[in-house]
């Protein structure tokens, strides 16, 4: 919808249609939130794998290493 | 259920149990050898410099030179609770603890090098590796930091050194001067270091006290890592609910949540290391892990702590002097840079300028790593033995 478009449409509906409008993105809000935490407990869950993962260290340098090396060639 | 498989269920359970307390069981004994290989390093330190430990160690009387040992002998072994430990066991053998403040900080620097390299394992993914990359430096920054503030204010007025001999001095104390509480770790401990001490005599008598040092730091290493590894295995879960209550939570219960996690793995590296797969994939944003990392910064001062109860005698105040330092040093500046909102802020703001830059050329990443571990202290040394 344009500005202009707005300018047809009345107050009393305007207001009506901004109040929807702030409970819906706040409700929205409120999902991408919920989904942020679930997405992050669920992340926890596997802790195992990240302590795992943070065990590669001197891999990852030289995988890093090649990488960087593979760059410059 | 049948019998059958509850007998299975039974047998299962009996297992699980025997090898859970089987770890337990090797987490005390290697426990017992931390602490006894921390006298070794003291007595045999004793032993090889006949009493004259700072004259051994003057070259490092330049705090700037101390910085330097810790942050080279940290990034080296990648255990900042290892070189704590053996700087214990040192002050123990009589090294200044004045010397002994810088190691300390350095070795909190040398430290954020293991998740910093962990974080290149997302170097295929750009945005993946500038999230990672950000998460891991924050710590660098941070410490780094830490040191420009508290490095000078300790040169010029030993305010940790001051309040650290305070405190050891109310919980050590007595005529035989052991900690308090602590008085049967000598004893239970003499048995492994006369063996150690018999080993080293055996092979070179002439030099057997640098041989009960060397021996002492193997068993350090050996025995922090063995820990590590098995803490890893038992403490996973506990970690786990204490992760799951702290998200959402505000930063102080991140801080505390860091703390208490890297207390239960013995590990500074291991729970900033597992933080950075988890910004790499974007479900934790860099707000959420510094926290979390900087309570790193103060779980890990309990291993030092732990090598402390280890020290009797006259050097056992100077012992716990060094590990009360390390831990208020960490909660000091955990305090000072995270309480200042100026201040907080500036280890994120490097981070991810530096994450930025590193992103677009991966060999800046590198040359950091290098420069700023192993290069720039490396290059300070030799500049500091020219003049």
């Amino acid at each position: 919808m344009s500005k202009k478009e707005y300018e047809h449409i009345s107050t009393k509906r305007l207001r009506k249609l901004v109040k929807r409008t702030s409970k819906t993105l706040s409700e929205m809000q409120e999902e991408l939130d919920r989904r942020y935490l679930e997405e992050q407990h669920s992340e926890i869950d596997h802790l195992e794998d990240h302590l795992d993962e943070a065990e590669h260290g001197l891999a990852n340098f030289f995988a890093f290493f090649k990488e960087v090396m593979g760059d410059k060639k | 259920m049948t019998e059958t498989s509850q007998t299975d269920t039974d047998n299962l359970l009996s297992q699980t149990a025997t090898a859970t307390f089987l770890q337990w069981l090797g987490i005390a004994i290697l426990v017992y050898l931390l602490i006894s290989a921390v006298g070794m390093i003291g007595d045999g330190f004793k032993g090889a410099t006949s009493g004259q430990a700072d004259e051994l160690f003057q070259f490092a009387t330049n705090p700037f030179m101390g910085l330097i040992i810790g942050i080279l002998a940290t990034a080296m072994i990648q255990s900042s609770s290892t070189v704590t430990s053996i700087i214990v066991g040192l002050v123990a053998g009589g090294l200044p603890v004045e010397t002994a403040v810088p190691m300390v900080m350095g070795a909190n620097i040398g430290t954020t090098i293991t998740n910093t390299i962990v974080s290149l394992g997302h170097v295929r993914v750009d945005k993946e590796f500038r999230r990672a990359f950000a998460s891991a430096t924050v710590h660098d920054f941070f410490n780094v930091m830490a040191v420009i503030i508290f490095l000078p204010i300790e040169i010029l007025f030993h305010p940790l050194a001051k309040i650290g001999g305070l405190l050891a001095g109310l919980f050590v104390g007595g005529e035989d001067m052991s900690v308090k509480g602590f008085n049967f770790i000598k004893p239970a401990t003499a048995p492994v270091i006369d063996a150690f001490s018999n080993i080293s005599n055996m092979i070179a008598e002439n030099v057997a006290s640098i041989l009960l040092i060397i021996f002492g730091i193997i068993i350090i290493f050996l025995a922090i890592t063995l820990i590590g590894k098995l803490l890893k295995k038992l403490m996973v879960g506990r970690a786990k609910v204490i992760m799951h209550r702290a998200i959402g939570k505000g930063p102080i219960t991140g801080i505390f949540s860091g703390a208490i996690v890297t207390f239960l793995v013995q590990s500074s590296s291991t729970t900033t290391s597992l933080m950075v797969p988890l910004a790499g994939s974007g479900v934790f944003r860099l707000k959420q892990i510094y926290p979390f990392t900087l309570g790193a910064n103060i779980g890990t001062t309990i291993t030092a702590l732990l090598a402390a109860t280890a020290i009797s005698g006259e050097t056992a105040v100077f012992a716990l002097q060094i590990a009360l330092v390390h831990l208020l040093y960490n909660t000091f500046a955990v305090s000072l840079i995270y309480g200042v909102s100026v201040l907080r802020n500036m280890p994120v703001h490097g981070a991810l300028w530096l994450a930025k830059v590193a992103t677009k050329r991966k060999s800046i990443a590198l040359a950091y790593i290098l420069g700023v571990f192993f290069g720039i202290p490396a290059l300070f040394i030799f500049i500091t033995n020219q003049f």
